[in-house]
C-alpha cells in the first residue's frame, strides 16, 4: 500500500506518540501521592488573601499588584522595542565604537553582541560548550530518574511513590534512565515522558503544570531518530530548538501564573526558605510597593518575573539573555536556597543551557520584523516606528493584564 | 567625483550621474585588520574600494574561516544584498589601511534606476565572482592541495602583487590565510608552502609572502599536479 506523504507522516507520529497515551492510561490506576516532603511549604503566617482578589484599586486590582504588573509591562515593552531595534543599534555601535577598535577587540565585541542578540556565535569554544550542553541536556533526565528511584519518588522528589507499587515504578524509572543515559530508543523515551506527564493530571492540573518543563526534553526525544544509540547527538536542529524554546518558555509562563494563583504554596516555600526572597529581579519588580505586605508583593513579583521571562523565552526575544538569567536563578535555588534536595533542578538548568548555547535560535516575531524591515527599506520611517511601538505595547498588554484581571476573580478557598 | 570616475563600474556614467553619486557616496577609512561588516549582519549599503585591500571570508559554526576572495582598488562589494535584500553572506576584513566609498542601498537604487549602465557593471562584478567560485569548486573537487596553493598564490600576485625595488613581488597575506583560501588546515598548507619555499618559488614572512620570480610561479602550475 502506498501512503500519501501526509499519511505516512501521521503514521510515523502515531508510532512515536502512541506509547505516551498507552503509558499514561496504564499508569492512571497506579498510585503516587504529591505531598510536602523535601521542600517544606507550610505557611508560617497566613497571607492576606484579599491582596490577590477583587477589592479597592483600578479595575478592582490591588494597587501594589497593578504597580508590579506595570513594571513587568514596561520591561516587556522595553525588551520588545530593543529586540526590533537591535540591528540598527548594533550597526551604530559597530560604526561608532567597535570599528575603531579593529582586530581582536572588534571580534570579541562582535561575538558578545551576537550572543546577546541570539545570532550565531561562530567560535570553536562556543561550539565545544554547545556540544557539552546538548550532551548534558539529553542525559540529565536519566540522572534525575535515578535520583528519584533511590528516593522512592516519581520523576520529581515532590511526588513520592506508594509503598505498595514503589518497587515496580522504581525499576521502570531505572529502566528508562538506562535508555536515556545510553541514548537508546529516544522516541520511546520521549513518549514515556509525555505519558508520565499525562498521568500527572491524575493529581490535578497544577501538578501537570508544575512538571511542564520536563516536556522540553521529551520534544527532542520524540523527534530524534530511532537509531539514536548509534549516533552522537551533539546538536539540536532549528525546528527542535524552536519547540524546545516554546515548551520551556510556556512551562515557566504557566508556572508564573500558577504561583500567583496558588500563592499560599509559593509564600509557604519562602516562609521555610527565606533566602529565596533575595533575588535581584524580584526586588526590582517589587520596587515601590507597600512595605506593609512584603510576602504578598514578593509572591506577586516572583510569579510575574516567571511570567515575563517565560514569555520572552517562549516567543524568542533575547532568549539567551533570559535563559542566562534563569540559569543563575535556578543554580542559586539549587546550590544556595534549597540545597541537595533540589538537585533535580539540574534538568531545567541543562535545558536553559541548551537554549543559551544554541546557534539556531529563532523568534516568533520574525513576521513583524519582516514588515518593519520592509517599511524601513521603503523609507516609511514613521509607519515603521508605529509598527514597532504598536506591536510591543499590544503584546505586552495582552501578556500581563487580562490574565491578572481574571485571576482576581478566582476562588482559592478549595486549594 | 574624480575618484568616482576612476572606479570601473562608474566609468560609463555621465557627468550628471557622477555628480549624483558624489552626493550620496560617503568616504570611509579603515585601519588594517578591521572588519567592515560581519557575516549575518543586516545589510544597508555597498562599498567601493578606493585604495588598500580586503579579504572576504565565511565562517563555519566552529569559527573556521574560508577565504572566498580578496578585493583591491576599484572593486565593489556588498552588492549581493542590494539584489536579494538578505543579510550579509560573508565577512569583509581589511588587509591594510583601506579607503572606501559607501553608498546606501536606497540611494544607489535611485541612481542606478536612472543610469542602468551601473547595474550592468554590478552584474559583471557578480558574474566574475560566480565564475571564480565555480572554478574553485572544480579545483576543490579535482585538484590536489599543492596545485590549489600555487594557483591561489598566482591569483594573489595578479591581483594584489606589488613589485619591490629588486623586482620581487610582495603579497600582503599570511600562510594561515593562504590555507583558509584553499580549504586546507594550517598544518597541511604550511607543509606545501615550505616545499615551495625550498624550491625557491616563495619566501615566507609573518604577514607577507614574497615571490622572487612571478613567471616561475606561473610555470609551476604546469607541474604542481605531480607534487603529492
Amino acid at each position: 500500500m502506498v501512503l500519501a506523504r501526509g499519511d505516512s507522516r501521521a503514521v510515523e507520529w502515531g508510532a512515536r506518540l502512541a506509547p505516551a497515551l498507552l503509558l499514561g492510561s496504564v499508569l492512571v490506576p497506579g498510585s503516587a501521592g504529591a505531598h510536602e516532603r523535601f521542600i517544606k511549604h507550610r505557611l508560617k503566617v497566613p497571607l492576606h488573601d484579599e491582596f490577590f482578589l477583587q477589592g479597592p484599586g483600578p479595575m478592582g486590582i490591588n494597587p501594589d499588584l497593578v504597580r508590579i504588573a506595570m513594571t513587568v509591562f514596561a520591561i516587556l515593552v522595553a525588551f520588545m522595542l530593543i529586540w526590533y531595534l537591535r540591528q540598527p543599534i548594533d550597526a551604530i555601535i559597530q560604526r561608532r565604537i567597535v570599528r575603531r577598535l579593529g582586530g581582536t577587540a572588534q571580534q570579541i565585541v562582535h561575538q558578545l553582541a551576537n550572543f546577546l542578540m541570539d545570532k550565531p556565535v561562530r567560535a570553536k569554544w562556543f561550539q565545544v560548550l554547545r556540544e557539552w550542553c546538548v550532551i548534558l541536556f539529553l542525559r540529565s533526565p536519566g540522572l534525575v530518574l535515578m535520583y528519584s528511584a533511590t528516593n522512592d519518588s516519581l520523576v520529581m522528589p515532590s511526588y513520592p511513590l506508594d509503598p505498595a507499587s514503589a518497587e515496580i515504578f522504581k525499576f521502570v524509572q531505572v529502566g528508562l534512565a538506562i535508555l536515556i543515559l545510553t541514548q537508546t530508543a529516544l522516541p520511546l523515551c520521549g513518549a514515556a515522558i509525555f505519558g508520565t506527564w499525562i498521568y500527572l493530571f491524575r493529581w490535578g492540573w497544577m501538578v501537570a503544570v508544575d512538571a511542564m518543563p520536563v516536556l522540553t526534553v521529551a520534544v527532542i526525544y520524540v523527534t530524534s531518530p530511532w537509531q539514536s544509540h548509534k549516533l552522537a547527538i551533539t546538536d539540536i536542529n532549528e525546528k527542535q530548538m524552536r519547540w524546545l524554546r516554546i515548551t520551556l518558555g510556556l512551562g515557566f509562563f504557566a508556572l508564573g501564573w500558577l504561583k500567583l494563583y496558588n500563592h499560599d504554596l509559593t509564600a509557604g516555600v519562602a516562609d521555610n526558605f527565606p533566602s529565596v526572597m533575595n533575588d535581584p529581579m524580584v526586588s526590582l519588580l517589587k520596587g515601590g510597593t507597600s512595605p506593609a505586605l512584603p510576602r504578598e508583593t514578593w509572591v506577586a513579583a516572583f510569579g510575574m518575573a516567571e511570567v515575563m521571562s517565560g514569555f520572552l523565552v517562549m516567543v524568542g526575544v533575547f532568549s539567551r539573555v533570559w535563559t542566562l538569567i534563569m540559569t543563575f536563578v535556578f543554580t542559586k535555588l539549587m546550590l544556595v536556597d534549597f540545597g541537595w534536595h533540589e538537585i533535580p533542578h539540574i534538568y531545567p538548568i541543562s535545558a536553559m543551557l541548551a537554549v543559551m548555547t544554541s546557534n539556531k535560535l529563532t523568534s516568533e516575531f520574525e513576521r513583524i520584523e519582516r514588515i518593519e524591515e520592509r517599511l524601513g527599506r521603503s523609507g516609511k520611517s514613521f509607519r515603521q516606528a508605529l509598527t514597532i511601538l504598536g506591536a510591543s505595547v499590544i503584546v505586552a498588554f495582552l501578556v500581563v493584564f487580562p490574565m491578572l484581571y481574571a485571576m482576581t476573580f478566582l476562588d482559592r478557598s478549595k486549594l | 567625483m574624480k575618484e568616482l570616475a576612476q572606479v570601473p563600474i562608474f566609468q560609463r556614467v555621465g557627468a550628471a550621474g557622477l555628480e549624483q553619486l558624489g552626493g550620496i557616496a560617503r568616504r570611509e577609512s579603515f585601519k588594517p585588520n578591521t572588519v567592515v561588516f560581519f557575516q549575518g549582519d543586516r545589510a544597508d549599503k555597498l562599498f567601493v574600494i578606493l585604495s588598500g585591500g580586503a579579504k572576504v571570508y565565511q565562517q563555519a559554526g566552529d569559527g573556521k574561516q574560508k577565504i572566498i576572495g580578496t578585493l583591491g582598488p576599484g572593486e565593489i562589494f556588498g552588492e549581493l544584498t542590494l539584489l536579494d535584500g538578505r543579510e550579509r553572506s560573508a565577512t569583509v576584513e581589511t588587509i591594510d589601511q583601506t579607503e572606501m566609498l559607501s553608498i546606501a542601498h536606497r540611494d544607489f537604487h535611485a541612481v542606478a534606476t536612472k543610469n542602468p549602465e551601473i547595474l550592468w557593471r554590478v552584474l559583471e562584478a557578480l558574474c566574475e565572482r560566480i565564475r571564480g567560485l565555480n572554478e574553485e569548486t572544480l579545483n576543490l573537487a579535482f585538484e590536489e592541495l599543492p596545485y590549489r596553493i600555487v594557483q591561489a598564490l598566482n591569483q594573489l600576485v595578479d591581483k594584489h602583487g606589488k613589485p619591490g625595488a629588486d623586482g620581487r613581488i610582495v603579497v600582503k597575506t599570511t600562510p594561515a590565510d593562504i590555507g583558509k583560501r584553499v580549504g586546507a588546515d594550517r598544518q597541511e598548507s604550511n607543509r606545501v608552502l615550505k616545499m615551495l619555499s625550498k624550491r625557491g618559488l616563495v619566501e615566507l614572512d609573518m604577514d607577507e609572502v614574497v615571490i622572487p620570480d612571478a613567471r616561475a610561479l606561473k610555470r609551476a602550475l604546469e607541474y604542481a599536479h605531480e607534487w603529492f
